[in-house]
């Protein structure tokens, strides 16, 4: 079954290969014959005598077409900015992988292994004669993949990638990606013209074509992790990758960027991503996400089908052996530690074109630079208190409070956040609960880490925590959700915090 | 007390302008001391301001002619000298301060082509930061001098400090003198719903001191500074017929009552802004014989503050149209 299955997409890929490269063909057949036709008319404008302004304008547009189509750059690299070379004397156990399930699928071994930054994994050959001729086989391993997955997860990932070696998809990338490149830089210069137009639409045609093609290719590269490393593990992987990247894209955004534009750097960066990737809770967040990716339709655009789509394919093959291996991908590398730190080192020198030199802890980061920001968010907060309160001598937090207590908490947020006014009703509620929830944790965090032996640490629930004192950590999310939901948590925080009041 | 002139652009005036005299706005508010401050370091002469300075007891007086030192367009070299002149002085310090705050405003209220948005907000903020170090340096110099404080609730407002830091300096003027004038106006502004307060907070505070305030005080006039900062909040008919409210209007009326119809109301350096914030709210309610009363007592001292919320570039006209209407309503 699988193997007819197999065949029968590569047939299928294989005719659409042919018609792409068809309109490859027929691109440049089409260039160079609107060039001769216009070098035609000049010439015979020339002869003739009547060599008008409208001529000049057509002279423009076949350079501009020459220009496109003859870009005479050398064969890019299309290597990825930040990267570690991995050698085979450095990083054994990693190339033994590779080397195994790149033989199980009968595959070529790649010759070059990077470590990149991210979370993910490719394959390409480096291409040479614009693309005719074919290089080296290069594969990429996202750091960020290796952090979360574990083994037999890796293997189906690999088994995927070199299901493209396997099937000679790589060979097609790279002259289909030079054509593409070539139309669309045709289509830059000629800008809006009529000529600009007609190659658009034809850009467009052969994009539409290409896209269906990877997505294909793509199916066909699953059905080898599947066979290698098994529906369940193929399973896993995927969401697991799907989700992680969101996560990442989080981390970078709420706790990474804040760093880079202070002139810091987290050691740990990966680790973080651990961290956040485990936190309980992040975990309403994280499952959103997952329900979005899955629920999300595939694109005519897209490279890759959705990953619903993509696993909906996989759930219908055959189920492939099982070859549990629960270690971290991680501990494949000679030493990991090392790795992820050189790895944060080098995307945060990319990053911030090297202004990012002062390393920091997880705890040194909540210390010195979240710190202000809640800080902020918590004077916000006292303010909007004794805004909504009216009452100029009481403190802000006691004012909160109180009208937490008596379910004012929409005016409160609606200072807060402006635009709450304009939310549809149904997310009224629950941005008014985020918000609340946000500007809250700020607040009592900050207060409790002004009391004596109180510290700013690192938190994954949110930006910073406070540790050392009574109430901090884990009860601090407690008491705020607590506080949050009625007036007993209200009493609750108010014991906790010491602001116990006889409200009116 | 001079608030500052935001610029506003025109109101409507209820009547159209006639033709009138120039009626120059004195910043010394008609006080001859003031008048001669001004003068003095018009010429540069600041030994002189500070030994005018010097003679000044009185906290509120002594903060009206801080501002007559500060309320200064630019750089002038005076403050400089001063500060070198007289070295750990609090009062050189102190107009220094003050003089960065004005100048930090003009940076954010100008129109001028060269400056973006985003350059004007910077620079504000980088002279408020001057300020207030210069301020705290007064401070410490003369600890017991509510003045710096009561500039410190301005600059708190101007770098959106927020409310907490707001009443702990406002209570540290406050707390040095119980009833200064300055600091309450000040802190009425940072309490506006226009800088992070709110209404209700704003007139909580107004009340508050209104009522406690010894008779005679000018401190009510934060009634009609309250009610004026809110009718400056709505717009359309709201707005047009806000003070002719009858609640509104009795409330202003006994707040006047309190202050400056007071038979103790003692006429004060700067005692003609709380008459004009009267007089303000008096004319726009039609409350002509209130308005009218006012007018009287004011003569030609009219104040920018608050006939620049009418007419930005020309407080003074504001001020005579109205001036003109009441009359003509009074016989």
């Amino acid at each position: 079954m699988p193997r007819q299955e197999l065949h029968a997409t590569r047939r299928s890929l294989r005719s659409r290969a042919v018609v792409a490269l068809g309109m490859l063909v027929g691109f440049y057949v089409l260039a160079f014959g609107i060039v001769v036709a216009i070098a035609a008319v000049v010439v015979w404008g020339l002869r003739s005598g009547h060599l008008r302004v409208q001529h000049v304008g057509l002279v423009l547009a076949a350079i501009a077409i020459l220009r496109g189509v003859l870009f005479l750059d050398r064969d890019r690299d299309h290597l990825p900015p930040v990267r570690i070379q991995l050698r085979p004397e450095q990083e054994p156990t990693l190339w033994a992988e590779v080397g195994s399930v790149a033989a199980a699928v009968r595959a070529p071994r790649p010759q070059v292994v990077y470590l990149v930054h991210d979370v993910n994994a490719f394959v390409y050959q480096e291409s040479r004669l614009l693309g005719l001729r074919p290089g080296r086989m290069v594969l990429g391993i996202g750091v960020g993949l290796l952090t979360v997955l574990r083994v037999d997860e890796l293997r189906a990932v690999l088994a995927h990638e070199f299901g493209h070696l396997s099937s000679g998809d790589t060979r097609l990338g790279p002259v289909v990606y030079r054509a593409q490149e070539s139309i669309q830089r045709t289509i830059v210069h000629l800008k809006d013209n009529l000529l600009g137009k007609l190659f658009a639409g034809y850009l467009r045609l052969f994009m539409r074509l290409t896209m269906d093609i990877s997505r294909r290719q793509e199916l066909a590269a699953d059905i080898n992790a599947v066979r290698l490393g098994g529906q369940a593990a193929a399973t896993q992987a995927l969401q697991a990758v799907a989700v992680t990247g969101g996560a990442f894209d989080l981390l970078l955004r709420q706790y990474v960027a804040p760093l880079w534009e202070s002139g810091h750097w987290p050691v740990d960066l990966y680790g973080g991503l651990r961290s956040l990737y485990a936190e309980p809770a992040r975990a309403v967040e994280l499952g959103a996400l997952r329900a979005a990716l899955l629920a999300a339709p595939t694109d005519r655009w897209d490279s890759h089908p959705a990953l619903g789509e993509r696993l909906r394919f996989i759930a219908s093959l055959p189920p492939g052996p099982i070859r549990l291996d629960p270690r971290p991908a991680r501990t494949l590398l000679a030493d990991p530690d090392v790795s992820e730190r050189r790895m944060a080192e080098q995307l945060s020198a990319l990053a911030t074109n090297g202004q990012a030199r002062t390393p920091v802890s997880w705890d040194e980061a909540a210390q010195q630079v979240y710190r202000p920001v809640l800080q902020q968010r918590a004077t916000a907060m006292a303010s909007a208190g004794i805004a909504v309160g009216g009452d100029w001598r009481r403190g802000g937090l006691e004012q909160v409070l109180e009208l937490l207590e008596a379910d004012r908490g929409e005016a409160l947020a609606r200072r807060l956040l402006p635009t709450l006014e304009q939310a549809p009703a149904e997310e009224r509620a629950r941005l008014t609960s985020q918000v609340l929830r946000h500007y809250l944790r700020a607040a009592v965090a900050t207060e409790l880490a002004g009391r004596p032996g109180g510290r700013w640490v690192a938190s994954w629930a949110e930006l910073a925590g406070v540790g050392g004192v009574h109430g901090a950590g884990r009860q601090l999310e407690e008491l705020v959700d607590a506080a949050l939901a009625g007036p007993q948590g209200v009493a609750a925080l108010r014991r906790e915090l010491g602001l116990e009041w006889a409200s009116i | 007390m001079q608030l500052f002139n935001r610029g506003k652009r025109a109101e409507p005036l209820r009547q159209q302008p006639e033709p009138r005299p120039e009626l120059p706005i004195d910043p010394a508010q008609g006080d001859p001391r003031g008048e001669r401050l001004r003068a003095e370091l018009a010429a540069g002469n600041w030994p002189a301001a500070s030994q005018l300075l010097g003679s000044v007891s009185d906290p509120d007086d002594r903060h009206f002619y801080i501002a007559l030192c500060s309320d200064w367009p630019g750089q002038p070299e005076w403050i400089d000298q001063w500060v070198e002149g007289d070295p750990g002085g609090a009062t050189p310090l102190l107009v220094r301060g003050a003089h960065a705050i004005y100048w930090a405003w003009e940076a954010r209220g100008s129109a001028r082509a060269e400056h973006t948005q985003q350059e004007a907000f910077e620079v504000f903020w980088q002279r408020l930061q001057f300020a207030e170090a210069s301020l705290r340096e007064a401070a410490a110099q003369a600890p017991a001098d509510p003045t710096p404080w009561a500039y410190l609730v301005t600059s708190c407002r101007g770098l959106q400090l927020g409310l907490e830091e707001l009443r702990h300096r406002f209570q540290q003027a406050v707390g040095r003198y119980p009833w200064h004038r300055a600091a309450h106006l000040q802190m009425l502004q940072g309490l506006s719903h226009k800088w992070g307060g709110s209404h209700l907070l704003m007139f909580n505070f107004a009340r508050e001191i209104s009522a406690q305030a010894p008779p005679g005080s000018s401190l009510p006039v934060l009634i009609a500074a309250a009610h004026i900062e809110h009718w400056l909040a709505l717009d359309g008919d709201e707005q047009a017929h806000y003070f002719e409210r009858p609640e509104i209007a009795a409330e202003i009326r006994a707040a006047a009552d309190r202050s400056v119809r007071h038979p103790a109301f003692r006429l004060q350096p700067g005692w003609p802004h709380a008459c004009n914030s009267f007089a303000f709210c008096f004319a726009l309610g039609d409350d002509f014989t209130a308005a009218r009363q006012q007018f009287e007592v004011i003569g030609d001292l009219v104040t920018n503050d608050p006939w620049q919320h009418l007419a930005g570039d020309d407080p003074a006209g504001a001020f005579l149209a109205h001036r003109q209407r009441t009359y003509q309503h009074t016989g």
